[in-house]
């Protein structure tokens, strides 16, 4: 087992050093130290436990709670801070038509983001690789659903995801191995709303999860405690934190509160060394063969731009000047109504079926798909807060709790948008961070192919609604943020307009790879992480081979 | 006796009452500031009078309709409330002396009269473990809040685990759905799980390692 | 995940598919043979369960009875060995003289002496039959496993396997174990049960010295490595006197009996792999059995190990208080407990996650239960359903518990649900953790001790076999 080399001055040297310790990052420090590779993970934010967070949920002001205050429980390095919004820290400074659309919730934490997702294990369609080919908008990927169909796989082995065994129920259904699990059973929503809506075409399927409901190895099974976001107290919901031990347990270093800073490159532009700065402010070098900057898909950007030097004067791998261009979520909007029946949603893991009826089709040419989960988190600070408003007291008030949270419906509809070079995060030239590197600036406009996605998706939403015998039908006017941040990247054939190739290497350095979600050149409907993660293994597999013809 | 003590006795002006409003905003920036928040009575070496805790009980458990409410939740949130809306507290503990005749909470909130607006406050803590409406607010109770009464033959407490794993999949208790208690619709339900607009906040100093990211001076020692 | 410990429950799992898949397969080719030796190897493979032969000689990520499971001892750790019928590792060359031989004296054909961690002790009282089922279903139904179990290497002098002989020669009987005339046909097969081939005794008697069971404290509770086997005899407090047949019953079959007692370790093993699958009769013979045996009694216990402990009211005197006005105990009982056992202690409200009051771990004198379980965590496969509850320990996937973390929980569990007088440190947690013992003195001691007596058994062992040589010496002249 060979392990990093640390100077007494605190420098180190590794085979492979990842910046960000996240999903994508933990995984290929795995799969590389499994290899016998030395690696060196460096990751900006604190080191904390799980329970932690559990107990700071528990006690937040009900307040924060209500308005899904996800990041707050999460303690943030003073020197690294993610953008927090109880109150707004201003981290991330927003503008162009929907910069608010743009408020993203991810964490600088040793574990990453992950803590607080809801597990969703979505594969993009075969045909979203394809969509200039098909439908004449967007980019095409320069690999297909084939190319990445093995690494989808793995990353399913890896994070032990339930899905549907029956193929009618898969979206996509070409696969060449079975899901690790079966599907997490339905609840009587999913059930419910399955029977009301299916046979209108609106086509109700589970969502694939990284959870189960039997022990998975040594993670506990799932047992519906309905907090998986934004943390599971059981750890029976899969957390990138789970390969970041693993890797350290097989010998990788994991460094917290260590944010990487500059990047020294050489005549061919091969990253040579990178420089963090440590809890203390004092700056240190790290040198190795393989350079990895996996930081989300916001801060990996962020990096590239604030490192640069005088041979990239533009920033690190931008000569293509993408970096930072193209930033993509699934702008969302959200739909409550009350149902005329009992649903009792909140019983179960947070998220557990979904309509996808609308993720593909050919008005893809025209507007946007999209895909509407069902919330499964418990309706009752919603139901409470609004009989609260009502005043009721006494038997009154618990009448109407007990109603609004049987009845109440909350669907996350999540919107597709295309790349666009105009969506653009660049650095601040007035705000700076505790270390007084520069803040980011996003400027977002989701685009009319949302826009009229949008209306198509809340004329479903109106049927649906209908079909359920819905009443106080309300559809958020705003788009929010769905943290599956896409783009900044961006992955191409040509280096003239992208940043990174198939295997997420950067084109401008022969020994820098930017795996994750930044990298994906469309969005789909569907949550990024399963994607990232087959992005990150796909990575992890040309650096092996790289290592590997190095040392023949 | 304070002067603010014999004022509770009259009713107040709007004005006095927004005053009063601020100066609860007021204590929740200082014990938020100092981080400091004595909601728990034997820390905070308060000489919490005992009359008042009973008081507070006793008007708690005819507003809030259960009778098994816990004395020691009821002292802590009574002396967080203190803190803040101190007026409403003593509003409150004055309705006592009306329980012989108030004993349902529909008679006590008819017969509240300037002390309405306190008992919903009061009611509201009792049910979502803090004060609405305040980001960072202090709070008392999680699983002990009593929103998840009503609901606890269906859901869990988020957090807590409530039988085996799939336990879910079971058909859940369909019937006790009542009508609804009035014509008016409430204001619609924050979007969960993610952040649609930032909620409303209170204007609260954003405790430590919230800092603002405008005008740090750079300290970092680069030694190369 | 390819974590060295993160696959634990699908080796099992895919290790029971493959244990039955390859039964089936060798029963096939054996049911055209003789109807007579399908009956046996049906009788044999119920007798392997009965008596747990897997426990040991199947490894976690092993093949079935492959050997290679390691038995810590303080003189370093004993591996099983292969008793599939591989006739080059295994026991495919021992005719049923030289299988009864092992079973029964603890010596090879090749005149190697076992170590007692080989219950042999207890298979000395097996009845012919019944070895002759055990025989022909190892032979016959059991897949050969062409490889060679790990060796075992004890520290000096116990490398020295011909002290065995001075061992056996003072605790190994001579004559089967004799049931007393007046015992019911159902205490007789109990008894055959629980001392022949279930080997209760092997765990909950106590050892003397010399790792030999005390004959007087029969059942009557002992430490097992970190964990606590206890006193199963019908004694009140310590005993089973406070049990109905009908807990003790499900206690074994399911390694649950609601709001006293669950399984765990060397226990929820041998639920798992053994007890779950003998039958109902089999089970009351056992019950019947540990009925009837003389109490022994613990002076330790006081009450009851399930009668102690309530729920508690702690959840609202602490929510939303500041950190650091709360104990480190509830502050990491709320963060990493409450969540499945609830605030209140009283577990789910149906039972699959276990109150922690009126519970055997969390009552008894001894914490080395409750530590282990927070340490190492609980796993039942039960009938295909698996029980889990994650370790806190070093390698938990869930949070990393210090000891002094673990040793402020098991307070506060035991201040607050129950028994209050138990209180553990920082370096019990540290010994339970490192060597598996709950007191480093009383290791220490026993090791002290055994120094001595080492050196008077291998005097002893030198005599018989300087009195057999000189016999045979006699006998060829």
């Amino acid at each position: 087992m060979r392990k990093p080399s640390f100077t007494s001055g605190g420098d180190l040297s590794a085979d492979v050093v990842i910046v960000g310790s996240g999903v994508v990052g933990g995984m290929i420090a795995n799969e590389l130290v499994s290899a016998g590779h030395s690696v060196a993970v460096l990751e900006a934010g604190l080191r904390r436990p799980r329970g932690e967070f559990t107990e700071n949920w528990r006690n937040i002001s009900f307040h924060n709670r209500l308005h899904s205050d996800f990041q707050g429980i999460y303690p943030q390095s003073p020197l690294a801070s993610a953008p927090l919004y109880f109150p707004p820290n201003d981290y991330i400074s927003l503008s162009g038509p929907d910069g608010d659309a743009f408020k993203q919730g991810y964490l600088r934490i040793v574990g990453g983001t992950t803590w607080h997702w809801a597990a969703s294990c979505w594969r993009h369609l075969p045909v979203d690789f394809q969509m200039h080919t098909r439908y004449g908008v967007g980019r095409d990927w320069p690999i297909s659903y084939d190319d990445l169909e093995p690494y989808y796989c793995r990353a399913e082995e890896e994070m032990g995801v339930s899905g549907p065994w029956d193929v009618a129920l898969q979206s996509p259904s070409q696969r060449s191995r079975p899901y690790p699990r079966n599907m997490i059973p339905f609840g009587y929503a999913d059930r419910r709303v399955g029977e009301a809506v299916n046979p209108h075409g609106f086509r109700l399927v589970p969502i694939p999860q990284g959870r189960s409901v039997a022990p998975f190895g040594d993670r506990p099974a799932c047992c519906g405690n309905n907090n998986c976001q934004p943390i599971c107290p059981i750890g029976a919901m899969y957390n990138g934190i789970r390969h970041i031990e693993c890797a350290e347990r097989k010998g990788a270093s994991i460094l917290s509160e260590s944010v990487v800073y500059r990047v020294d490159t050489d005549e061919t532009n091969r990253v040579t060394s990178i420089y963090w700065y440590d809890r203390d402010r004092n700056a240190h070098k790290a040198t190795a063969e393989i350079f990895v900057f996996a930081c989300n898909g916001i801060e990996t950007p962020r990096l590239l731009l604030l490192a640069a030097n005088a041979r990239n004067p533009n920033g690190i791998a931008n000569s293509s000047d993408q970096v930072g261009r193209n930033m993509m979520d699934h702008s969302g909007i959200h739909a409550t109504f009350l149902a005329g029946e009992p649903l009792w949603f909140g019983r179960g893991p947070a998220q557990s079926s979904c309509i996808v009826g609308s993720r593909d089709g050919n008005f893809r040419s025209r507007y946007s798909a999209n895909k509407m989960i069902l919330n499964n988190i418990s309706r009752v600070p919603p139901a409470t807060e609004q009989a609260l408003a009502l005043g009721l007291t006494g038997d009154a008030l618990d009448r109407e709790i007990r109603r609004r949270a049987a009845c109440g419906v909350d669907l996350s509809i999540s919107l597709e948008p295309l790349p666009s070079p105009g969506n653009r995060l660049t650095l601040s030239r007035t705000r700076r961070d505790a270390l007084g590197l520069a803040c980011p600036d996003i400027r977002y406009d989701v685009g009319d192919y949302v826009r009229r996605g949008t209306k198509a998706a809340v004329e479903q939403v109106r049927e649906i609604a209908g079909l359920l015998g819905g009443t106080e039908l309300h559809v958020t006017e705003q788009y929010n943020a769905n943290n599956h941040i896409m783009g900044g990247t961006i992955m191409g054939a040509n280096p003239g307009d992208s940043v990174v190739d198939g295997t997420c290497r950067a084109h401008d350095h022969p020994n820098l790879w930017l795996p994750g979600g930044g990298a994906m050149p469309s969005a789909s409907v569907v949550n990024t992480t399963l994607s990232m993660a087959a992005l990150g293994l796909r990575a992890a597999d040309a650096i092996r081979s790289r290592l590997a013809g190095k040392t023949s | 006796m304070t002067p603010s003590v014999s004022g509770a006795k009259t009713a107040h002006s709007p004005e006095r009452r927004e005053f009063l409003r601020k100066a609860g905003i007021t204590a929740i920036l200082a014990t938020l500031t100092n981080l400091d928040f004595p909601v728990d009575p034997a820390s905070a070496g308060e000489t919490s009078s005992g009359i008042e805790d009973e008081q507070f009980l006793a008007v708690s458990r005819v507003l809030t309709g259960c009778r098994d409410l816990d004395p020691v939740l009821s002292r802590r949130l009574r002396h967080a409330l203190t803190g803040v809306f101190p007026e409403q507290v003593r509003q409150i503990c004055a309705l006592a002396t009306t329980l012989d005749t108030n004993t349902t909470s529909d008679l006590l909130m008819t017969d509240a009269g300037a002390a309405h607006d306190a008992l919903l406050t009061v009611n509201a803590a009792w049910y979502i473990g803090s004060v609405r409406n305040r980001t960072n607010a202090p709070m008392v109770a999680y699983a002990d809040a009593l929103m998840y009464r009503p609901v606890r033959d269906a859901l869990p407490v988020p957090t807590y685990c409530r039988a085996e794993p799939g336990w879910w999949s079971q058909t859940p208790p369909l019937d006790h759905i009542a009508s609804p208690e009035t014509d008016r619709a409430p204001p619609p339900p924050p979007p969960v799980g993610v952040l649609g607009s930032t909620p409303r906040q209170s204007a609260i100093i954003p405790p430590a390692g919230r800092s603002s990211f405008s005008a740090l001076p750079r300290e970092t020692k680069d030694t190369r | 995940m390819k974590c060295s410990d993160a696959r634990h429950g699908d080796r099992l799992r895919i290790l029971v598919a493959a244990l039955s898949f390859g039964m089936a397969g060798s029963l096939a080719e054996t049911a055209s043979g003789a109807d007579a030796t399908a009956r046996e190897i049906g009788r044999g493979r119920y007798l392997a369960i009965a008596a747990d032969c897997a426990a040991c000689h199947t490894a976690h990520s092993g093949l079935p009875y492959a050997g290679g499971y390691g038995i810590p001892s303080p003189f370093g750790t004993i591996y099983s060995t292969n008793i599939t019928p591989s006739r080059s590792y295994g026991i495919g060359t021992y005719s049923e003289a030289d299988f009864a031989r092992v079973l029964r004296r603890g010596v090879t054909p090749e005149g190697k002496y076992l170590y007692p961690a080989m219950p042999y002790t207890s298979y000395t009282n097996l009845t012919d039959a019944d070895i002759r089922s055990l025989y022909v279903y190892f032979m016959n139904a059991v897949k050969p496993v062409e490889q060679m179990s790990r060796p075992t290497r004890l520290m000096f002098p116990l490398n020295m396997r011909f002290l065995m002989i001075g061992w056996n020669w003072l605790y190994l009987k001579k004559q089967r174990m004799a049931v007393p005339g007046t015992a019911t046909s159902q205490v007789a097969r109990g008894a055959y049960l629980a001392t022949a081939l279930a080997h209760c005794d092997v765990c909950h008697t106590p050892r003397n010295f010399l790792m030999a069971e005390i004959p007087d404290r029969n059942l009557g509770g002992a430490a097992l490595s970190s964990w606590y086997a206890p006193d199963i005899t019908p004694d009140y407090p310590s005993g089973i006197s406070t049990w109905t047949d009908e807990q003790l019953r499900l206690y074994l079959q399911t390694g649950n009996a609601p709001d006293k007692a669950q399984a765990a370790g060397p226990m929820a093993e041998a639920v798992e792999k053994s007890f779950q699958h003998l039958s109902g009769r089999d089970i009351d013979a056992l019950i019947a059995y540990l009925r009837q045996v003389p109490p022994v009694g613990d002076p330790a216990y006081k009450r009851p190990r399930d009668s102690f402990g309530a729920p508690s009211h702690m959840e609202a005197a602490i929510r939303g208080s500041r950190v650091d006005t709360r104990t480190h105990g509830e502050l990491l009982y709320s963060r990493e407990c409450a969540s499945c056992h609830q605030p209140s202690g009283k577990g789910s409200r149906d039972g699959y996650y276990p109150p922690l009051f009126h519970n055997t771990a969390t009552g008894a004198p001894d914490p080395g239960n409750l530590v282990s379980v927070v340490l190492h965590g609980v796993r039942r496969n039960i009938d295909g359903r698996i029980v889990y509850m994650p370790g806190f320990g070093p390698e938990s996937p869930i949070d990393h518990l210090s000891d002094q973390d673990i040793a402020d929980v098991v307070n506060e569990v035991e201040t607050s649900f129950g028994d209050p007088e138990v209180r553990i440190t920082q370096e019990d947690v540290r010994n339970i953790r490192n060597e598996g013992r709950f007191s480093l003195s009383v290791t220490t001691e026993r090791m002290v001790s055994l120094g001595g007596t080492i050196l008077a058994l291998a005097l002893v062992s030198l005599g018989i076999v300087l009195i057999r040589r000189r016999r045979a010496a006699r006998r060829r002249l």
